[in-house]
Order: C-alpha cells, then structure tokens, then sequence
C-alpha cells in the first residue's frame, strides 16, 4: 500500500470514531505518528469538517433547541468596478436565507486586493451555508478563531461583508432598523459627518471653501499635507511648507471650522512630532495616521510630544488590534473600518472598548456605500462618537449619482451637516442584482505608486 | 509626559454629553418606571445585598420590561422617569448616560427585555447571540464550618450543580501565615476528596490582606481551584500584583467595582483572569462592552450579582451574548432553575424569557 492509500484509508477509520478531528485517535496506534496538517486526515467524512466531540459540524449545529428557524442557503459575491481603472472595486456580500425575501448584504471591500477579497469571502461559503444568520457573535467567533492565523486585512475584510450581511438580514428579520439593536440613537438628527479636501492652493480656495462649509452646515473639514512624499527624517523646507500650510489653512478657515490633517503615514514618529508640535497653537480636531500603524510604540512618543490629538486605526484588524494603542493612551480618536476591522461586530467593540479610555470615534468609511450605510447604525449607538468621515464632497459626483440610483436615495449624503439614519428594517437599503450588472467586476488596479526623489520606496 | 486631559481639551468641545432632546422618540416611548423594594432571596452567609430592588418599565405601546438594581431612592426614581419618559425604549444604551448611575444596570435590562418582546426574540438573540447553548453553573457553599459546606456539597451536587464557591476560613487575626493556610488549604483539600469531578473556587469576599492571599494562593494552586474570588479589596493594584506574580492561580476581581477604567488597568496590568462585574451595576450592555475588552486579553467574564429571578434570568442572556463568558452563579435555588449536570438552560422566550407575576410586587412600591 503506498502512503496516500494508507493515509486515505486511516482517515475513514478516523473519521468512524466520534471527537476525532485528527486521525491520532485513541485506538489507532498505527497513526501516532502522524500530523494534523496531514491533508488525508484533518478533512474527513462527507465534506464537512470542524468536528467536536458532540459530533457538531456546523457552528449552529448544537443550537438547535434554540435555533431561530432561519437558515443561510446562498452566498454570493460581487465585484463592482465604476470604472475600471479603480484600485477599490467593490466587493458586495449577498447571503440569502430559507426564508422568502429575507436575504442580507454587506461589504468586503479591500483597496487594491479586490480579487483577493471576493476568494476570500469565497473561502466562507461552506462555512456559511446551513448556519442560522441570528447568531452574528458566533459565527463572526467561528470566522475569526477557525482561520486560526486569526485575521490581517485581507481575512478581516472578508469577515467584515459577511458580518455586515448577517447584520443586516437580523435587522430585517426582527424588522427594526439595526441602530434600534444596538441601543441608538443617540441624535436622531442623523451622524456628523466631514468631508476631506485636496487641492486648496490659494486664499481664494480656502475663503471658497469657508463658504461652502459655513453655508451647508459642514462642521468639520479634513486635509492632507503639502508634499507627495516625506522621508523619516526630512529637510527644513518640507516641514516648514508643511506647517505654514496647516496655518494657513486654520487662518483661512477660521475657529468655528473644525480642521483635521491626515498626514497618511507617509513619515515616522521623528519628523510627525516636529510638525505636530508645532501646530499645536492650530488646536486641530486631529492629526491622522502621523506614522505607519504597525508600532504602536511609535504612534505613542509621537502623542507624548504634543497636545495635539491623534487619530488612527483605518488599517487595524478585530478590537485586538486596537488593544495597545488603547492601553497606552497613544491615541485620542480611533478611525475604525467597519470594511476591514470585522463589521459592525467588531466596530462595535472597538468603540466600547476606546470608550473605557475616553477615547473618541470617528470612523473612516472610504470604500463603497454598504458599508457606509452600515457604519452609520453603529455610529448612532456609540456614546464616543466624533464625527464620521464622508468620501464625498458637498456636490454630488458621479459616483454619488450610482449610489442614488442603485438605492433610490442619496446614500451618505450630509444634509445640514448630519447624514440622515437609515429608517427601515436591517442597515436600511434595498439593492437589486440587476442594478450591479451595469457596473462588472473589472480586476483592481495597484494602489498609488510613490517614490521618494532618489527613487526609493515611499508611502503612499 | 503631556498630561491626557490637556491633550483631549479640544475634543471636549465636539464630545459633548448626550443630550435629552437628540435622542429618539421612537416605538415603544416609555410611559413610566417604576420600582418596588424586594427581600432577601439569600439566606445563609451571604452577607452584604441582602435586598434587592425590581424595576418595572411601562411602554406606551402597552409593553412591560423587568430590571434589577441593587439598591434605588424614590429621588433617583423620579429622576429616571424625568429623563426616560417619552424616548424609545429601544434607545437603551443612549439614555444610559441620562440616568442615575443606581439605575443604569436595571433599566438596561428592562429595556432589553422591551426590545426582545417588541422584536419577539430573546434577548441574547437581538444581541447576535446565542454564543453557546447552555450556561455552566456555580453555586456558593453556605455553613459555618467544614461539616456543614460538605453537607451542602453533597445537597447541591444532587440538585445538579458541578462548580462550588467555597468560604474561606477567616484569619483570626490579620496576616496569619501558616495556621490560617493549613486550615484553608485543607478544606479545599477536603472538598476535592468528597466530589472528585467538581471543581471549587475559592471566595475570599476581598476580606484578605495580599499577603495572606498570596500564600493561601500559594499553597493551593496545584489543587487547581478554578479561581480566587475577590482575595483582597481591589485599591493599591501594586498589591495585587504580589498575588498575581508570586501565584498561577487565576483572580477574579469586579463585584464592588463600578468603573470601567479599574477593569481597564486590572487587565492592562495583567492582574486579573476573570472580571466579576455586578449585572445589576453594568446591566447586560455594561457587561458586554467590558468583555469585548476583556476578549483581547484572551481574559473570561463571569457576571456576579446578588439579586433574584430578573436578574437570574439577565445572567443567562448575557451569557449567552458574549464569546467569553465562563460562568453563571446562582443566587440560591429559590430565584434559579437548577442546572443540569453543571449547566443552566438557556430562557427562549422573547425578551428575559420569565414571566413576572405583579402580585410579588405589591405593597412594595418605591415612590
């Protein structure tokens, strides 16, 4: 017998006993030696997998005494390019259920992997299947612990569609909207919301802006730095563009104006901590991502050097990766993803946990309208809400022009500087198959190259 | 060091507190809360919470929500209803902050029950649960001396219990080396005998000096009690980590403490395995928020309370609404279903799942 029949044949044995995952079972001496990551033995018997002692295969499986009677049976993802020239088509999440007309959806979008991201959510679909969508802790649990490798980007985004989907069909099946179940709203007038700004170049842009801001109820702006790219350590000129900028800026814009600065973590602690000290006087609302997100260490010399509040936490995965930047105090404002860091589950618990530290939220939201629309829910049940970011802009673009026309109504659009709650049942949106067609997946282009001058690597 | 609250003196401007006049007048706006000063459901050693009080909360809609508070004043009552009335019940965790903080546990769960009868599902379920099918139980062994606590043992081991608090046996005096320690010791020793499948944590009701904790704890972690419960008050956290350092044995810290921030450093600080908040102080919502922080330090939560039947019947639901949960302790037999082989059955009707019978509640209404 050669060794993939043998190991063929060990893992029926294997999969006759009860509890044994593995094939080193009890009573099965001529296996002691083998592995877990034997591909012949970890997958037995007829498909399934995830194996418990109680002889539970689905994750809902011991649940039935308390099962709600609705059943996921149909996972289907889509890629959406608007144009294809985009690094974030985006990747919508459809779950269907028994039920007739009770289906659920939500977004993984991941920018610059959009293919990576629909495989990945992909990869979720025997899991899915069979479940019973209520129980969104538990299954998210099952999602994130059964990876094993637990969840970077790529696996948190996946999560975070199908979270959002399962979100959304509890909502609609207990026909409230989700906020109502998280126990918001705290403002029923809807969620502030701020809109990021480019290319303010002269006084008439800022006294321009001003207006636009003043005039439709826009409390808060965001912009970014001066230069393309910054080095570690940087030269005199580029942290003094830098600075004069952000006064300029907060000159042109007056005090009643709140003014935001994502630097983008385009540098490291040292140069981020000269140019926050020094606008300090500015009082920003906050400075974002002042270097990469890896270290939280970093991030907090950086805060310790200044009294200018710091932002960041768009790119962190689960309240796990949030944990030190909390403990540490390094940050004022946590940017959570609900597209990355795990859905509505996992924003939730972000929140409640800065908010032991009195930390602020104000989540970033930069890729497609399901998730905005999601985050909204969330947003309006956090009692260390800030503000929310809008990747938009006071007139509605083309991209705004789909959204609109794909939900029937201007989706994550301010309205006196707040966007309007979604009043119906799950995250509040009808969305039809049909009206995605127009827009089919059309591969990912690479996120902005950035080169420093001497042509080596720089962050984007 | 740049002092925090500086740094956050921008922020304070834009966080302002919530405000009565945003938050919803949605569904089921409250009509009226009401509250009725209840017994002792304990008896035995319990000690302190010997009362408890119940909260009934009305919905214009014609819904009626039960919570439980520890303790409430006819002023903080008439403060409630002045800043509930009218908003939806379903805003529970925005009119958290509007309240006393007497009431904040109580009416969370009301609320919730209100939110579960509206939406016809149990609690845990409008909460993404159920995170488990049954809740594991344990129960406090009451008697003042080692033969009445193996009495009780082998009582609540037939009534289905499988995990037991054990008293300690109080020092005669402070820091009491080793009599005190041979003496505690050996009644674990003795339990362990007498119920070889159960398992013990030890309940030292923060009566302990450190020092006396840690050598108790000490002499008994290779008996592998399930945790130490409260072994001295939680004040100086340096003190605590004399236990937690010097022993493996896992502490449980939380029933007296009301702010987040001491679990936040209790946990930062790697001095706590198991938080015990009071159900009635957080409610299901405050319990929840402090596991999916105590989850990122891979760290248990076993909600205590000293209250009855609602908050029985909030325990199970909050158990089984949260991925860490560990373990549920039961008031006495008279307010909780015995469990199973060790382990409670979930409720599964909407909202707690438990009916309230009004009866119980008359003649002790708190104005």
């Amino acid at each position: 017998m050669n060794r993939r029949r043998f190991l063929g044949a060990a893992a029926m044995m294997a999969a006759a006993a009860p509890g044994s995952r593995i094939g080193a079972a009890v009573g099965s001496p001529q296996l002691i030696d083998s592995c877990a990551c034997d591909p012949f033995l970890g997958q037995a018997r007829d498909g399934s997998y995830a194996v418990n002692p109680n002889g539970q295969t689905l994750a809902s499986d011991a649940f039935r005494d308390l099962s709600s009677g609705i059943k996921i049976t149909k996972l289907k993802v889509f890629g959406v390019s608007l144009t294809p020239n985009s690094d974030r088509p985006y990747v919508f999440v459809k779950l269907e259920t028994n039920q007739q007309g009770l289906i659920g959806w939500g977004e993984a979008t991941l920018e610059g992997k959009g293919q990576s991201a629909m495989s990945c959510v992909e990869d979720f679909r025997d899991f899915l299947i069979g479940n019973d969508p209520m129980q969104v802790e538990h299954l998210w649990q099952s999602m994130y612990v059964h990876t094993f490798y637990r969840a970077g980007p790529l696996i948190g985004s996946a999560i975070s569609g199908i979270d959002q989907a399962l979100w959304d069909i509890r909502g609609k099946a207990l026909n409230v909207p989700v906020y109502q179940l998280l126990g918001g709203p705290y403002d029923q007038r809807g969620i502030r919301g701020y809109y990021h700004v480019e290319n303010i170049r002269t006084a008439e842009d800022l006294a321009h802006l001003r207006e636009t801001a003043l005039q439709t109820g826009v409390s808060c702006l965001k912009i970014g730095l001066p230069d393309h790219d910054y080095e570690w350590i940087e030269t005199n000129a580029k942290i003094d563009r830098a600075v004069k900028y952000m006064q300029r800026v907060r000159e042109g814009l007056g005090d009643s104006i709140d003014i935001a600065v994502d630097f983008h973590a385009k540098m490291g602690p040292a140069v981020a901590s000269i140019m926050i000290k020094e606008v300090e006087p500015l009082n920003l609302l906050f400075v974002e991502e002042p270097c990469p997100p890896e270290n939280p260490q970093a991030m907090a010399r950086i805060a310790r050097h200044s009294t200018t509040p710091i932002a960041t936490g768009e790119r962190l995965v689960a309240a796990y990766g949030c944990r030190a930047l909390i403990e540490m105090g390094a940050v004022d404002i946590l940017q959570t993803d609900i597209n990355h860091v795990g859905g509505l589950s996992a924003l939730w618990k972000v929140a409640a946990m800065a908010n032991i530290s009195n930390i602020s939220m104000a989540p970033h939201v930069c890729e497609g309208p399901i998730g905005g629309l999601a985050t909204l829910h969330v947003d309006s049940a956090m009692p260390n809400f800030l503000v929310q970011e809008i990747c938009s802009f006071v007139k509605p673009g083309d991209k705004e022009k789909i959204w609109a026309e794909w939900f029937g109504f201007p989706a994550m659009r301010m309205i006196d500087g707040r966007v309007p709650l979604p009043a119906e049942p799950g995250l509040g949106f009808e969305l039809s198959e049909a009206s995605l067609n127009k827009y089919p997946f059309a591969g990912t282009k690479p996120m902005e190259f950035v080169w420093h001058q001497d042509g080596s690597v720089a962050a984007l | 060091m740049t002092n925090l609250l500086a740094r956050r003196k921008p922020l304070l401007t834009f966080a302002q507190p919530p405000s009565p006049e945003t938050i919803a007048t949605g569904p089921h706006p409250i009509a009226e809360v009401r509250a009725f000063q209840m017994g002792s459901p304990n008896s035995g050693n319990s000690g302190a919470g010997n009362s408890y009080v119940t909260l009934q909360v009305r919905t214009q809609s014609g819904l009626t929500g039960y919570g439980e508070c520890n303790s409430l004043s006819g002023s903080d009552l008439k403060v409630t209803n002045q800043a509930v009335v009218g908003r939806a019940a379903s805003s529970y965790q925005a009119l958290d902050g509007l309240v006393p903080p007497t009431v904040r546990g109580g009416l969370n769960i009301a609320l919730l029950d209100i939110v579960g009868k509206a939406t016809k599902a149990p609690i845990y379920r409008v909460l993404g649960g159920p995170t488990r099918n049954k809740a594991r139980a344990i129960t406090r062994l009451s008697g003042p001396s080692d033969a009445e606590l193996q009495s009780d043992l082998q009582k609540q081991l037939t009534a289905g219990f499988r995990a037991f608090l054990i008293p300690i046996p109080l020092p005669t005096a402070r820091n009491q080396g080793s009599d005190f320690v041979r003496v505690a010791a050996a009644r674990l020793k003795a339990m362990r005998t007498s119920a070889p499948n159960a398992d013990f944590a030890f309940e030292a009701r923060a009566q302990l000096t450190p020092g006396d904790a840690a050598s108790l704890a000490a002499a008994v972690e290779g008996m592998h009690p399930l945790w130490f419960d409260e072994p001295c008050p939680v004040s100086n956290l340096e003190t605590i980590r004399k236990i937690a350092d010097e022993t493996v044995v896992p502490l449980g810290f939380g029933r007296t403490i009301s702010d987040p921030g001491t679990f936040q450093d209790l946990l930062r600080e790697g001095l706590v395995d198991l938080l015990r908040p009071d159900l009635l102080t957080h409610g299901i919502t405050g319990v929840r928020r402090l596991s999916a922080m105590a989850e990122t330090y891979y760290v248990d939560v076993a909600p205590w309370h000293e209250g009855g039947p609602i908050a029985h019947a909030a325990a199970l639901h909050a158990a089984a609404s949260m991925p860490n949960f560990f373990i549920a302790q039961s008031p006495n037999s008279a307010v909780a279903a015995a469990p199973r082989d060790g382990f409670f059955d979930l409720p599964k009707g909407p909202g707690l799942g438990i009916d309230v019978d009004e009866k119980t509640l008359e003649g002790n209404r708190i104005a």
